[in-house]
């Protein structure tokens, strides 16, 4: 059975202002989801519902029909998520420590662990040895928080504009990765307001944040997509 | 025991802090201990009351520290309980508390002020640890609740110590201020560690009714709180 994400008539409103409105779909396995939407579209607040750092005023998200409320550790081992904020990292520990540590909370063993965080820090050129996270640039720490988000092999990706601060060459090993996650069997959903020509063909399905609803645009034959 | 593992690692690289940490203990007791007529009374005292301003430092404030660095996020999405994380951060806390008290005891010693049996107060200040432990859990829970309570958390830790007898012995408070010394499980630790050969079980079963008590109520709160948090998206700009 592969892996499965719905949103179920989500609704969510800040004061008196509707960034949501019943809004359902169903994110399948071995798809990879672009997200797009204007700033303020609601892209970054859905990400939020669905890794439940928000509750939302109506409706349920279910992972593989489990929801958080009643099996929230069972859905948290399977899921793995990249903010689009570089503070989620711990500016005392190293690039390797903060990513170690986020496997083994994850359950991945330290055999495993190393073996792919070894593979993945030479991928992204990351340094292994006892530079602080404090230390580095944006885009190092956005690099540190993407390999952090898929160290633990996740059934269930879902991040928040990865892609900015990263470098052409970044850019495209990112979504190469995402998109290998994605081919294994998991959801992988990316919200991003830009993305380039070159990757977007990557995605299986181009979603559009609009009026409080996700557009399928596949569906509606064009991609409206603003390009670098 | 990984949480633990980056409690030791983030604490171990802030290099001048441990000098602070190490130090002011005994510089801010030297002057009641010295002065006193009865140092190693007071001394004791001070200890004990010691460990519960390290724990409602540490504990109450984990989350806001958590929030001012931006990982708080990390507690919602990595598969770690509320509760696992605030006991690793109260065995790490632990530990240091354990090595400042042996460090500052061996300070006074260079001004001849001894403690009797010196193991058995170093095992009372690891009871003292687990019961400071759970009074600080809960207040953490009236923190996340009422947050004027973190304003005033210097003040609690003193007005605690003043009601537990830390440089005094409670039997000279009117019966009425003692009802409320009799409330607060430091009291009973001090009582224990100064009269050190009345091994009073009473008393500790006290305290770890007590503790136990205060952890399970706070628990209830920071997780009820939580909860809260999370409907009303204040974590998002918390």
């Amino acid at each position: 059975m592969l892996p499965l994400i719905e949103i179920n008539n989500i609704s969510k409103s800040f004061k008196d202002n509707t960034i949501i409105y019943n809004c359902s779909f169903e994110f399948r396995g071995s798809n990879m989801y672009l997200i797009h939407g204007d700033n303020g579209s609601g892209k970054s607040t859905l990400i939020r519902i669905m890794t439940n750092l928000l509750s939302p005023d109506e409706g349920h998200v279910y992972y593989n029909h489990f929801t958080f409320e009643k099996d929230q550790k069972k859905i948290l081992q399977s899921l793995g998520v990249i903010l689009n904020d570089d503070r989620c990292l711990y500016y005392k520990l190293s690039a390797w420590e903060n990513v170690y540590y986020a496997g083994r909370i994850f359950g991945v063993s330290k055999s495993i662990l190393h073996s792919r965080m070894t593979t993945l820090f030479d991928l992204f050129d990351l340094p292994k040895d006892k530079t602080l996270i404090e230390n580095f640039s944006s885009g190092m720490k956005r690099k540190v928080a993407i390999v952090r988000g898929l160290v633990h092999q996740p059934l269930f990706l879902l991040a928040d504009e990865p892609l900015n601060n990263l470098d052409e060459e970044s850019r495209f090993k990112c979504i190469q990765v995402f998109k290998q996650l994605a081919l294994n069997g998991s959801v992988v959903i990316v919200a991003s307001h830009i993305i380039d020509e070159g990757y977007r063909d990557l995605f299986d399905v181009i979603l559009e944040m609009k009026d409080g609803k996700l557009h399928d645009l596949s569906l509606q034959g064009n991609s409206g997509i603003t390009s670098l | 025991m990984i949480y633990l593992y980056k409690e030791i690692l983030e604490s171990l690289r802030y290099k001048v802090i441990w000098i602070n940490l190490f130090l002011i203990p005994f510089f801010q007791f030297a002057p009641f201990v010295l002065m006193s007529a009865d140092p190693t009374q007071v001394l004791i005292g001070l200890i004990c009351w010691y460990v519960l301003t390290q724990y409602f430092f540490v504990i109450p404030n984990c989350f806001e520290d958590e929030r001012i660095n931006g990982t708080i996020v990390n507690l919602l999405t990595f598969p770690v309980s509320v509760v696992r994380l605030l006991i690793s951060k109260g065995i790490w806390l632990a530990f240091q508390t354990i090595a400042i008290v042996t460090f500052t005891l061996f300070l006074f010693l260079l001004f001849n002020i001894t403690v009797k049996d010196l193991p058995l107060l170093l095992a009372l200040v690891v009871f003292d640890c687990f019961a400071m432990f759970c009074c600080s859990v809960f207040y953490l829970g009236l923190v996340l609740h009422i947050q004027r309570f973190s304003r005033i958390n210097g003040f609690i830790q003193d007005v605690l110590g003043f009601f537990s007898g830390y440089t005094f012995d409670i039997r000279k408070f009117p019966i009425g201020l003692r009802l409320i010394s009799y409330l607060i499980p430091l009291t009973y630790i001090i009582i224990i560690a100064r009269h050190s050969t009345v091994f009073t079980p009473v008393a500790l079963m006290m305290v770890t009714i007590l503790s136990l008590m205060l952890l399970f109520l706070g628990l209830h709160m920071v997780n009820q709180k939580i909860q809260k948090l999370r409907s009303s998206g204040e974590w998002n700009v918390w």
